[in-house]
């Protein structure tokens, strides 16, 4: 056996560089019609494992040429059919193969309304079809979590922002659902262009009632995806010829029409679908003025040509187009101040095409070329009512310097603007333009050597993210709030060009086979005229799966992704520091004057960024027993370099003139201008009657510290393991029943290793100076610096199916069996970070009890501090400790004591450390479909249909909790779906 | 026989119909005044004696002994008086006791313990904190001030006067020092001051040598921007002729939004200095139960305790620290009610500082205003004539409401040229009334 393994691999190894042809020219041709009418299907598609592909005429008719001798898997599906997948061997030619495809609706045996696990794909894939869509009435596309191992579910609603993290949770380090890829038809949402934050993009605006399928890979996908680390989420929209589709959802907050169709355009006129939907969401059922509008419409062209010039090659096309006009709008709410309103668009346009060639060459089956196109519109305008007594000084400039506020006007450039006092209205925007763009090419070979089967596929990939914005705006300049304007389109594009090669093989032993899938991916990203420059970077993926049987298989992979960064890392918000430097006194009408000193934050750009990289392993086995169908994958994810933005502090100072410097001079106040020198800060007052001369007022130094943000990599990386397993019980067949036991065992544990500074700007030292010192932490400013979690979350899905009736009625109990959580405080070296401490008033009486244990407070010292006048780093402990000793004796001693206790940093409660085990809770839904007829099909759904209101204990503040915080609330919706 | 049973009724009549010639019984006892249990000599003082439904007023002899003839029954004896000293301060005496007088107790003497408070000369005459309304619903809050008033014939140097108010903010909260009906803080003789407090300028750090205070005067100090606030806010009160302004930038109370910059007819002298140790960077008291106090501490003290984290108190958590201010230190307080939630008012100062509150609503310019100790204020020589009566400001048609007992119009009295002395039991229930318009509103 072992001899013969080698032998494989080895004749495989060497004959991976195109040779010799060897025999192809077998022919396979047929019908493929409906089963039960035998009416011909067209736009039907067949598949075989290679990759060689035929689209079936008005005839149901198909050919393939150029196929090798051996062993064969042909894949037939169609629109609205159940895909069939047959074994064949090839000796020679096959003429007149007859396909059957079962209509995919409740009536037939294999309707399934959860997520089918890919029992042949070498990571882990999921598929979620029509029918389990249907079954769980998707209003937005993130509702699909929930059908996954473990996932629980969350009310529709699309007021709330949402974004797909697989394998991972919220607030979490590592920015997981920033690597979660979602795609629509080939176009990625992607959130790279995004100026306000790292996090995964929201799929609120992409139409649920097209959805034709999702495909979620986990695990180690295949190298022809590049830009994710935790894994991918793949829908795909109807394509094909479809009858009129109406469909109708209502749920307490939100209310859906759809209507869809494929066209045929005429004979081998390729088909056209069109749809359109429209969805309101309102967040409260009492108020329904702010809600989140969807308005969608998409056309879809798909043609195959096999004559002429394609008679040997046939071309598949596809092409369409998706524009979304949507948003927030609370301009009706009664309950807002009067003339108050924000609206935030979420318009979309996303664009397709793809051309695949079937060459069938012995040196290339498949050329495909594709090209994407995603623009989103996430601008939003919110108009507010200002009031106040005194004058409101507002901050515009972008330039360093000293700045008088004064009145708006319209020709200057109004760097500090006084606004006199009174009530006003201003509305204040955001022009935000995030998109995106792809042009690929793949190109794939199917060859069969011996009894192994080859699938060979390499690709070249050409993205691009830019945001064509231009940042925050004001209608009216002359009262606006104090904001700067940052320009999104004039920053850098974003390109990447990659490259991938991967060989999928499939060696057969008698009965077994086993499947080896090894990729590399080589990305270079591009930021021109940028300090970033160019990256590089290469993901080797490996997977295998080994199939003893239709009963047994094992598999495995390891692998490496790489994640570019988004805008928010690589290009800050540029962002001010504005001090008052001086004010004057109030005239008659409550108006006064002040000057600012306004200093632009610097903004390090990092050249030694790094890439966020994600090493991921997985490890499963399917296996059967007694009819009762078994799935286990463990998986253990490590993210290192995880993407961030530190600050660091420099030194600066200004000069501030008193108040009481201007109280009492000579010229009235009510003639008095002022005056401020840019650079110097220096204030002149003038008199407006000419009375007396011009009086320079007194001023003193002030020394302080400011920010400055770059782009950082994390040290300490993330780390994130569990295990999933899906249950399918041998049917109940006396019920017609089947039972599904799913769930996640899921841990996390992270932790911040780097050293932090912080300097508290809103305190003054002792001695009435700006405040003088910075600290160092390890780990960040706060009493923890990290976290570690685990979880078991698992569902119980209870289907049983009436086919006389055309009935799916599920019943799903979802369970949460262990939901643990823990605040770190910890160094890599494994010392104390944290001491235990009883009372906050004497921080220096810490002890040696574990924080974790002690059931006090908790009290953190940086490691260092340095000051103003002196740079150098001393140790906190020593010097803190001497001013303590000192402070009754010493006046410098005790102004040492008093600020350097600005830097304790305690614990808010006893319990802070304390380990959190929420007490298990379950929630239970019910579903319903039928299907009236071919015609309709209705739905009815009721989440959390047992209104549990019972409380969980959590261990670490020992109080009862409502499980109103963990579970759905109780809701409900329907759904009619009309085919004519 | 007819005539015996004439004769026998006329007898019974006669008797049944002749009124029992039984005295009421009455009872004599004596009351002595006392203080933490021996006698005080106090001569004229009024002891009210009440059953519910009757009362009778004793007054003591030279060695603080009354007696009381009166009919068998459980009363409540109560006395409330002051005893003045040379320098026209005094001490406030109030306490009350359970006499039952019968057949049994007949000829004892019951004791009287009193409580003794000492007042100052300086006082809080005015607060005004609950803000207006504007645009019919909307509030503004941004205008608190209040008024210093020496209530003594002599001058009073204010330069180490310091203001708080105890923390927190709003007593009808949750409090955590609150438990079995009383405030933890009250056992250990301090008071608890969040955020920081004011004091006035040292001479060091740009003020003045000494801030005096004539007699019989005031002085306005605004607690926020001392601004004329009524010319956008028409409900509001005008600041800008304040005597002294909460403004100090630099200390971190830095919020212009609650700071403006003051009037220009406030010398700089006149900013209070700001001692900040919590994160907040506003002084943050409450429009409902602002609660002021002030207290004696030098601008060097009051420095050396911000300082020093071993004088905070941490029962609110790390980041709200409060500071520990000595009740020997405190001079005058008003603990006020807010109506919208009186059910759980939990009073915050001390029973010597503060033995009750004034019911207070916010948001309607309301103010909270001294009565006027109409004994103290006739006393003084010339008042009578100038004196103005018929007081119309309170709020007493208002729920919750109160007015002036003494009926004095006390600014239209101090414009006369009287000179007033305001009430101070150390009570505000019966120290303030609740003021419909304050006095700086136009």
């Amino acid at each position: 056996m072992d001899g013969r393994l080698w032998k494989i691999i080895l004749t495989n190894v060497l004959i991976l560089i195109p040779i010799i042809g060897w025999s192809q020219n077998i022919v396979i041709s047929g019908t493929i019609s409906d089963k039960k009418t035998a009416k011909p299907l067209e736009f039907a598609t067949v598949v075989l494992e290679g990759g060689q592909w035929a689209v079936a005429d008005a005839k149901g008719r198909f050919t393939i040429k150029n196929l090798q001798e051996g062993k064969n898997i042909i894949t037939a599906s169609c629109l609205g059919y159940v895909t069939r997948k047959e074994d064949i061997i090839l000796s020679k030619s096959l003429e007149g193969y007859k396909i059957y495809l079962e209509e995919d609706n409740l009536a037939i045996e294999s309707a399934v309304i959860t997520a089918k696990e890919s029992t042949s794909a070498a990571t882990t894939s999921r598929i979620i079809d029509k029918t389990a869509l249907d079954h769980v009435q998707l209003m937005n596309v993130a509702d699909i979590s929930s059908l996954l191992p473990g996932g629980t579910t969350v009310n529709a609603a699309l007021t709330t922002s949402r974004i797909f993290n697989l394998r991972g949770e919220s607030s979490e380090d590592g920015n997981n659902a920033f690597t979660t890829a979602v795609e629509v038809d080939g176009v990625r949402i992607s959130n790279n262009s995004s100026f306000a934050s790292t996090t995964g993009a929201t799929v609120n605006n992409i139409a649920s009632a097209n959805v034709e399928s999702v495909e979620v890979i986990t695990g180690v996908p295949s190298v022809e995806y590049g830009d994710m680390s935790a894994g991918i989420v793949k829908i795909n929209t109807k394509k094909g010829r479809t009858p009129y589709t109406v469909t109708m959802s209502t749920n307490p907050k939100t209310k859906q029409i759809s209507a869809s169709k494929g066209f045929s355009l005429g004979e081998r006129k390729g088909v056209v679908n069109a749809s359109f939907e429209r969805t309101k969401s309102v967040s409260s059922q009492m108020s329904p003025y702010t809600g989140y509008d969807r308005n969608q419409l998409s056309l879809t062209y798909t043609n195959s040509f096999d004559r002429g010039i394609f008679a040997d090659s046939p071309l598949q096309v596809s092409a369409g187009i998706t524009g979304n006009v949507g948003g927030m709008n609370s301009e009706n709410d009664p309950d807002a101040y009067e003339g108050t309103w924000y609206k935030e668009r979420d318009n979309a346009i996303r664009a397709n095409a793809k051309a695949r060639l079937l060459l069938g060459k012995p040196w290339i089956t498949n050329l495909e070329l594709n090209a994407s196109f995603s623009l989103r519109d996430r601008s939003w305008k919110e108009k507010d009512l200002y009031s106040s007594a005194a004058s409101t000084i507002v901050l515009h400039g972008t330039t360093e310097g000293y700045f008088v506020a004064q009145e708006y006007d319209a020709d200057g450039t109004n760097e500090a603007v006084m606004i006199s006092s009174g009530q006003w209205y201003n509305t204040m925007g955001d022009k935000d333009i995030p998109m995106n763009f792809k042009i690929g090419a793949k190109a794939g070979l199917g060859r069969n050597f011996g009894e192994v089967r080859h699938k060979f596929k390499a690709g070249i990939d050409f993205t691009g993210d830019d945001n064509l914005g231009t940042g925050e705006y004001s209608e009216d300049l002359a009262t606006a709030p104090t904001f700067r304007t940052y320009d999104y389109s004039a920053q850098p594009a974003m390109y990447n060009l990659d490259a991938y090669i991967e060989d999928d093989v499939i060696i057969p032993f008698g009965k077994s086979r086993l499947n080896l899938v090894a990729g590399l991916r080589n990305d270079n990203t591009f930021i021109s005229g940028s300090a970033y420059g160019t990256t590089s970077s290469l993901s080797p993926r490996f997977n295998a799966r080994y199939t003893a049987s239709r009963n047994f298989s094992v598999k495995g992979g390891w692998g490496l992704t790489v994640k570019q960064p988004s805008f928010a890392v690589l290009y800050p918000t540029p962002s001010y520091y504005d001090i008052m430097t001086f004010t004057s006194t109030s005239g008659s009408s409550g108006t006064y004057y002040a000057a600012y000193y306004t200093k632009p934050r610097t903004i390090e750009y990092n050249q030694a960024l790094k890439w966020q990289k994600g090493i991921q392993s997985e490890l499963g086995v399917d296996f059967r027993v007694a009819g009762t169908k078994v799935s286990l994958t463990g998986f253990y994810n490590r993210t290192k370099d995880a993407f961030t933005v530190m600050t660091d502090y420099e030194r600066f100072s200004y000069n501030y003139t008193s108040t009481s410097a201007v109280n009492g001079i000579a010229i009235d106040v009510d003639n008095r201008v002022f005056s401020v020198d840019q650079s110097t800060g220096i204030v002149t007052v003038s008199d407006k009657s000419g009375t007396y001369d011009d009086i320079t007022l007194a001023y003193t130094t002030k020394n302080s510290f400011i920010t400055r943000k770059y782009a950082y990599n994390l040290s300490n990386p993330t780390t994130r393991y569990g295990l999933e397993w899906v249950i399918d019980f041998k049917k109940i067949k006396s019920l017609n029943t089947t039972v599904r036991l799913d769930g996640t065992w899921y841990a996390y544990k992270s932790f911040n290793s780097d050293m932090q500074e912080y300097y508290p700007s809103n305190q003054t030292s002792n001695d009435g100076t700006p405040f003088k010192y910075v600290a160092l932490y390890y780990g960040g400013a706060s009493a923890s610096n990290g976290q570690k979690t685990q979880a078991i979350r698992t569902n119980l899905t209870v289907t049983t199916r009436v086919p006389k009736a055309r009935l799916i009625f599920s019943l799903k109990v979802e369970a949460s069996l262990l939901k643990y959580s823990q605040s770190l405080s910890e160094r890599e070296d494994g010392s104390a970070r944290s001491y235990s401490l009883s009372d906050l008033s004497t921080p220096l009486d810490y002890t040696d009890e574990s924080i974790y244990t002690a059931g006090n407070y908790t009290v953190t010292f940086p490691d260092y501090y340095y000051s103003y006048d002196d740079g150098t780093l001393r140790d906190f402990l020593t010097d803190f400790k001497w001013a303590y000793e000192n402070k009754g004796s010493s006046s410098e001693a005790l102004d040492l004591y008093a600020d350097l206790s600005k830097f304790v940093i305690s614990s808010n409660y006893k319990y802070t450390f304390n380990s959190d085990y929420i007490s298990p809770y379950f929630s239970a839904n019910v579903s319903v479909t039928k299907e009236i007829g071919d015609i309709a099909s209705v739905s009815f759904y009721a989440n959390n249909f047992l209104n549990n209101l019972s409380r969980v204990k959590s261990s670490r503040t020992g109080a009862w909790y409502s499980v109103y915080n963990y579970i759905p609330s109780f809701f409900y919706g329907m759904t009619l779906r009309l085919k004519f | 026989m007819k005539k015996i049973l004439t004769a026998l009724a006329a007898v019974a009549i006669l008797f049944t119909g002749c009124e029992s010639d039984d005295e009421i019984k009455t009872q004599t006892a004596g009351i002595q005044l006392s203080v933490d249990g021996s006698a005080l000599a106090e001569e004229g003082v009024t002891i009210t004696l009440s059953d519910g439904t009757t009362s009778i007023e004793v007054v003591t002899d030279a060695n603080g002994l009354a007696e009381v003839t009166a009919v068998s029954g459980v009363y409540t004896a109560s006395a409330s008086f002051k005893v003045y000293n040379d320098d026209n301060t005094y001490e406030i005496y109030n306490g009350s006791t359970t006499v039952e007088l019968s057949s049994l107790t007949n000829s004892t003497t019951f004791k009287l313990p009193l409580s003794v408070a000492s007042t100052s000369t300086l006082i809080i005459k005015e607060i005004y904190a609950g803000g207006c309304t504007y645009n019919t619903s909307d509030h503004y809050i941004k205008d608190k001030y209040m008024v210093l008033y020496n209530n003594s014939d002599q001058s009073i140097d204010l330069k180490d006067i310091c203001f708080g108010f105890p923390y927190p903010p709003n007593n009808w909260a949750s409090n955590k020092y609150y438990s079995n009906g009383t405030m933890s803080y009250f056992s250990e003789g301090w008071t608890p001051q969040g955020w920081g407090f004011w004091g006035f300028r040292s001479e060091a750090d740009g003020g003045l040598a000494s801030y005096e205070l004539p007699a019989y005067s005031q002085v306005v100090i605004a607690v926020f921007g001392a601004i004329d606030h009524t010319v956008t806010y028409a409900n509001s009160v005008d600041l800008s002729g304040a005597d002294y302004a909460m403004y100090d930038l630099e200390c971190g109370f830095s919020n212009t939004g609650y700071y403006p910059a003051p009037d220009e007819s406030i010398p700089s002298t006149h900013y209070l200095k700001g001692y900040k140790f919590g994160i907040s960077n506003a002084w943050a008291c409450s429009y409902g139960t602002p609660g002021f106090f002030i207290f004696n501490m030098s601008a060097d003290d009051a420095k050396a305790l911000i300082a020093d984290t071993e004088n905070m108190d941490y029962t609110n958590g790390e980041k709200l620290p409060s500071v520990k201010i000595p009740n020997e230190l405190i001079l005058d307080g008003s603990e006020q009610g807010y109506t919208g939630g009186l059910a759980n008012t939990k009073a915050r100062l001390y029973s010597s500082i503060d033995a009750s509150y004034v019911k207070h609503t916010p948001f309607q310019s309301h103010s909270l205003y001294r009565n006027v100790d109409v004994e103290a204020t006739l006393a003084i020589e010339g008042n009578e004539d100038l004196l103005v009566y018929n007081y119309t400001g309170g709020t007493e048609d208002e729920e919750y409401g109160s007015t002036d007992p003494s009926g004095i119009d006390a600014e239209a009295s101090i414009a006369n040229g009287a000179k007033i002395v305001f009430q101070d039991t150390n009570n505000s229930e019966n120290d303030f009334h609740q003021r419909a318009k304050a006095t700086l509103c136009k």
